[in-house]
């Protein structure tokens, strides 16, 4: 019961003294006595062993599965070694927010990497530090750029975790929410241009869509633009390796998850959001943003910038509440990407289409046929009636996490480039006997 | 310092084999125009260059941090190692219930310890900073009020609060009505009375306050805001000063946010993750977002408040903060808990006690943290309390919180925690008489500071002016 | 023409039935370095006292408020790219012009203006 308290009672009572207190409670004078607790209501202390002992044992009643061809917004691919040894350096990990220039250049500078890289992955011009999440950065968005009052349109092939998002944050802004309904996930442009009417401000989808099928950007885009709407794209960056990235579709504003790129599993958190825009935007986009200048000596320099948007400077007249980012989740992605690089990133993004392409076609040759055409990414969605929950059973006996139960009759399947042929058959194997 | 794109190419590792499926099946083109344009370096260039840059980083493990506010406390290591187990990391949160017994135990013993130490009786993890917890439980008041058919429209908030509290206000859809602080720097009662109608939601009252002092007269205030109809929040921000000494069920407050990252010791990271966990009385637990974790017999479960105000963040939260968190209150325990306050207390009075005469504050005794003014040194010198600062850095230590609160002209404020040594906070004492010595001696020479930075001090102007927000190509 | 000040220390240079709006060079002083003008848009209305626009420094946003009650026809587009100007030469630099739907009421001319930052 060490509790990190480095004083000694002569510590104690030597400081007591200079202060002028003869006991620790008296430090809290001002604090009416009825008003005191008792100690709380919990065991007492561990040491350093008793801890280490406790947290491996919960950590051995969660499963891991050796295999996993689950993903529906969190994906397992490989974390090179590299991302966790520079995330565990004591400077970047025990920093606070770099409000003193001067000493956290290194924190700024792998912002402002970060920055640059989640611009030029989403084709678009300025990035922030960083948001909490995919979903609460795509929220953050539509309250940027749709008014009080004013309409987004979405469609039924967006995240549902994003969708519940949007409706928990919109609803205090007096924002409604059209959803168009769609065949598989994937809004089409002629569906699109059939129901924007003059009253929608803004328009959000995600590429690719929940259950993986890929959009038109381009064409999505070209009709938002038509009536002057804003155009906000989120999704998973690693799909840009291969696929037009927002920028390139015309998106205002590019949100999502940075997930893929080098950050683990953990039960969904701590992820990270990206928020990207265009140049003529950043004064509408949220979050803290780094900047490049100079000393006085015209060194080049990294500081917080455009700060008078923000809550501590602005208070209710802020752009947003947002007061943080997730600096270390940045941090890990840039690492990533920088070990990875252009080629790395395209192999990760190209071994992910092929892996989930085979196991689409070995699947339906197993019985298992998808459940909506169209061309995908690494999702995809198969189709057996009554058998979802045996063909979960199944693969968990197989050490596999199986695609997401979406109902009785539907799975969500990913595929990683961290699937190998071999758990490919295994799965396709065991799903035929289940069905 | 070379930006990461400006090195010259080299070849990346291998960190994948080649798909299995290469050669089976290929990959259409997509239309993509615009090719991705990431460098392509070797490991070792990787690695030195974010070795680099940590040297241009500062963490607690760097030197002391009583930057106030901020509870900047030492991050045990045994918290990283927890959450570091595969166990933790690599578990999927679509993962069925039944194979995530231990995160849900800990989730669920997580939010036992955290409604102990708040007295409230219920709580959600899923916000994932403190802001964002703000943010919640005015979701969750604003729900309450409805669901009684009224809708209150307005937020009481000090004068004195982080900027946060009006934000989150403003963006939950409220009004925000300002209200004054006394002489002593606390709410102002007669103030609060006028203001306190049957429109008002809820006060947000941080408690120490921001000024580091006890709200001697909260009770008070509870019952002004609470016999207008309203409702008190609890801004978690300065908690480590009276956790397991008062709690916040105790001194009226109907729902509470904690920093994780503050006050049980989760590392800042640079600026995030966090996490924001929200405590509410039982009487506002129907409105808590969902998922939250309960347990029924011997089992977890995730369950959907009945009248929940939907969801505010995917899955479940900052997950790898809440294991941080966890091992942090099983090493603490009982005794641990208030002891810790009581020593960050005792640490901020003895540093404020030595420094006193030079760094003036409130008279008395201060909580975790105290707010010095350095108005006078200004009239007198034209040193600034940014130049101080500024000066500390070429000490190692990290400046105090600065020009906050507001309500204080050239405030700096002090927040040292309890794991400070002794030693430690005699050197930051003494470091601060010798920079008001040069002060009142070469108040000139504080243009130049600081010195021993890779960077003097960064035009901000230029920064805000030209917006060179990316690298250039 | 005539040159009147408000008390939140705007100018406005009345010619006929339009005044030009700009800040006071005390006003420029406290807000420091003018990093960013949000331009407000010609055809909008405003009222006396109204906020007209903001401006920012590094560290703060200041609402600008309108001295006179009317229609804006002419935006200082200038700033957009020199909002340093509004620092430099704050007396000499419009940031809006507005056609006036009633008479000003309530500013002060120089004299009372400077006598009253005393």
């Amino acid at each position: 019961m060490g509790a990190y308290i480095p004083h000694s009672a002569k510590d104690v009572e030597e400081m007591l003294a200079v202060i002028g207190v003869s006991n620790l409670d008296a430090l809290y004078a001002d604090i009416d006595d009825e008003l005191k607790c008792a100690a709380p209501d919990l065991p007492p202390g561990m040491s350093e062993s008793e801890v280490r002992r406790k947290m491996k044992e919960l950590a051995a009643k969660n499963r891991v599965y050796p295999t996993v061809m689950r993903g529906a917004g969190a994906y397992r691919h490989y974390i090179p070694e590299i991302v966790d040894n520079v995330v565990s350096r004591p400077s970047f990990l025990t920093a606070y927010t770099p409000y003193q220039a001067e000493m956290s250049q290194g924190v700024l500078q792998a912002i402002f990497e970060y920055q640059t890289y989640m611009a030029r992955i989403t084709g678009m011009e300025v990035a922030n530090a960083s948001m909490y999440s995919g979903a609460t950065a795509a929220a953050e968005a539509v309250m940027q750029l749709v008014r009080p009052g004013g309409k987004l349109l979405t469609s039924d092939g967006i995240r549902p975790d994003t969708m519940e998002v949007l409706k928990t944050y919109l609803s205090s802004k007096n924002i409604d929410i059209v959803v168009l309904k769609t065949e598989n996930g994937v809004l089409e442009p002629e569906t699109l241009q059939n129901a924007l009417t003059s009253d929608i401000s803004a328009v959000y989808v995600e590429q690719p869509a929940y259950f993986g099928g890929i959009l038109d950007l381009q064409g999505i885009g070209a009709v938002v633009k038509a009536i002057g709407a804003k155009y906000i794209v989120g999704g998973n960056p690693l799909a840009y390796a291969l696929l037009p990235s927002p920028g390139e579709a015309g998106a205002d504003v590019a949100v999502g998850d940075a997930q893929p790129f080098g950050i683990p599993l953990s039960l969904g958190g701590a992820y990270v959001g990206y928020y990207a825009t265009k140049k003529s935007l950043v004064r509408k986009m949220p979050g803290r943003i780094v900047g490049r200048t100079s000393d006085s000596t015209g060194r080049r320099a990294f500081a917080l910038t455009l700060q008078p948007r923000e809550q501590h400077i602005k208070r209710e007249r802020a752009l947003s509440n947002i007061c943080s980012n997730q600096a270390l989740q940045a941090l890990r992605v840039a690492v990533y990407l920088a070990a990875t690089g252009a080629s790395g990133l395209e192999k990760v993004a190209r071994s992910c289409y092929l892996n989930a392409h085979y196991a689409a076609e070995r699947f339906e040759r197993a019985g298992m046929k998808r459940a909506y055409p169209g061309e995908f990414f690494n999702e995809f969605v198969t189709y057996t009636p009554g058998k979802s929950a045996a063909i979960e059973e199944a693969l968990g006996n197989e050490g596999i996490l199986s695609g997401l139960r979406l109902d009785e009759d539907r799975m969500l399947w990913c595929f990683t480039e961290l699937n190998t042929i071999d758990e490919i058959e295994r799965a396709a194997g065991a799903a035929e006997e289940a069905i | 310092m070379k930006l990461i794109f400006e090195y010259a190419p080299s070849k990346a590792n291998d960190y994948i084999p080649a798909s299995g499926a290469e050669g089976k099946i290929s990959v259409p083109d997509f239309g993509k125009e615009i090719k991705l344009e990431l460098p392509e370096l070797a490991e070792v260039v990787v690695a030195r260059h974010y070795a680099a840059l940590s040297r241009m980083a500062f963490g607690v493990d760097d030197g002391a941090y009583p930057l106030g506010s901020c509870t900047m406390k030492y991050n045990p290591k045994i918290n990283e190692y927890a959450a570091s187990l595969e166990g933790f990391t690599d578990i999927h949160p679509a993962e069925r219930a039944k194979d995530l017994g231990g995160a849900m135990e800990l989730m669920y013993g997580l939010g036992e310890a955290l409604k102990e130490i708040t007295g409230m009786d219920g709580v959600t993890l899923s916000p994932a900073a403190g802001a964002h917890g703000e943010y919640t439980a005015l979701r969750i008041i604003d729900a309450y009020h409805r669901s009684r058919g009224e809708q209150r429209k307005k937020i009481l908030v000090p004068d004195s609060a982080h900027g946060t509290n009006p934000a989150s206000a403003a963006i939950a859809g409220f009004e925000v009505v300002n209200v004054p602080s006394d002489s002593d720097h606390g709410v102002d009662i007669e103030a609060l009375k006028r203001l306190a109608d049957s429109d008002t939601a809820a006060l947000m009252l941080t408690n120490p306050t921001t000024l580091g002092l006890f709200e001697k007269n909260i009770s008070v205030i509870a019952n002004i805001v609470h016999g207008a109809g309203g409702l008190m929040y609890y801004d978690g921000a300065n908690l480590n000063a009276v956790m397991g000494v008062v709690r916040p069920g105790d001194m009226g407050f109907d729902a509470v946010h904690l920093n994780l990252h503050k006050t049980f010791s989760a590392p800042h990271g640079g600026g995030g993750p966090g996490a924001g966990p929200v405590g509410v009385k039982a009487f506002l637990k129907d409105f808590l977002p969902y998922p939250v974790v309960g347990r029924r017999g011997e089992e977890y479960v995730f369950e959907r408040p009945e009248k929940s105000i939907g969801k505010v963040n995917a899955f479940y939260g900052n997950f790898s903060v809440l294991i941080r968190a966890y091992a942090y209150i099983l090493s603490l325990g009982k005794e641990g808990i208030p002891l810790s306050a009581k020593t960050a207390v005792l640490n901020a009075n003895y540093l404020k006690a030595l420094i006193s005469a030079e760094y003036p504050s409130a008279p008395g005794l201060c909580m975790h943290e105290f707010v010095a003014s350095m108005e006078n040194l200004k009239r007198e010198t034209g040193v600034t309390a940014s130049d101080i600062a500024k000066a500390m850095i070429d000490k190692g230590i990290h400046p105090p919180t600065i020009y906050f609160p507001l309500t204080v002209h050239e405030a700096m404020m002090f927040e040292p925690t309890e794991t400070e040594t002794k030693e430690t906070l005699d050197y930051i004492a003494g470091s601060l008489k010798e920079i008001y010595a040069v002060a009142l001696k070469d108040p000139e020479a504080f243009k130049k500071f600081p010195l021993t930075t890779p960077v003097g001090r960064p035009d901000e102007v230029a920064a805000a002016k030209d917006m060179r927000l990316t690298a250039d190509m | 023409m005539a040159k009147f000040y408000s008390k939140t220390h705007e100018w406005a240079l009345i010619d006929g039935n339009v005044a030009a709006i700009g800040i006071s060079e005390y006003a420029a002083k406290e807000l420091g370095d003018v990093v960013y003008v949000e331009l407000p848009e010609t055809g909008q209305t405003v009222a006396a006292g109204g906020e007209l626009t903001e401006v920012e420094s590094v560290k703060a946003a200041s609402p600008i408020y309108s001295p006179v009650a009317g229609k804006i026809i002419e935006v200082n587009a200038a700033l957009e790219d020199a909002p340093e100007t509004l620092s430099s030469d704050p007396e000499n630099t419009f940031i809006c012009k507005i056609e006036m739907s009633a008479a000003p009421e309530g500013l002060m001319t120089e004299a009372e203006y400077l006598a009253s930052l005393k």
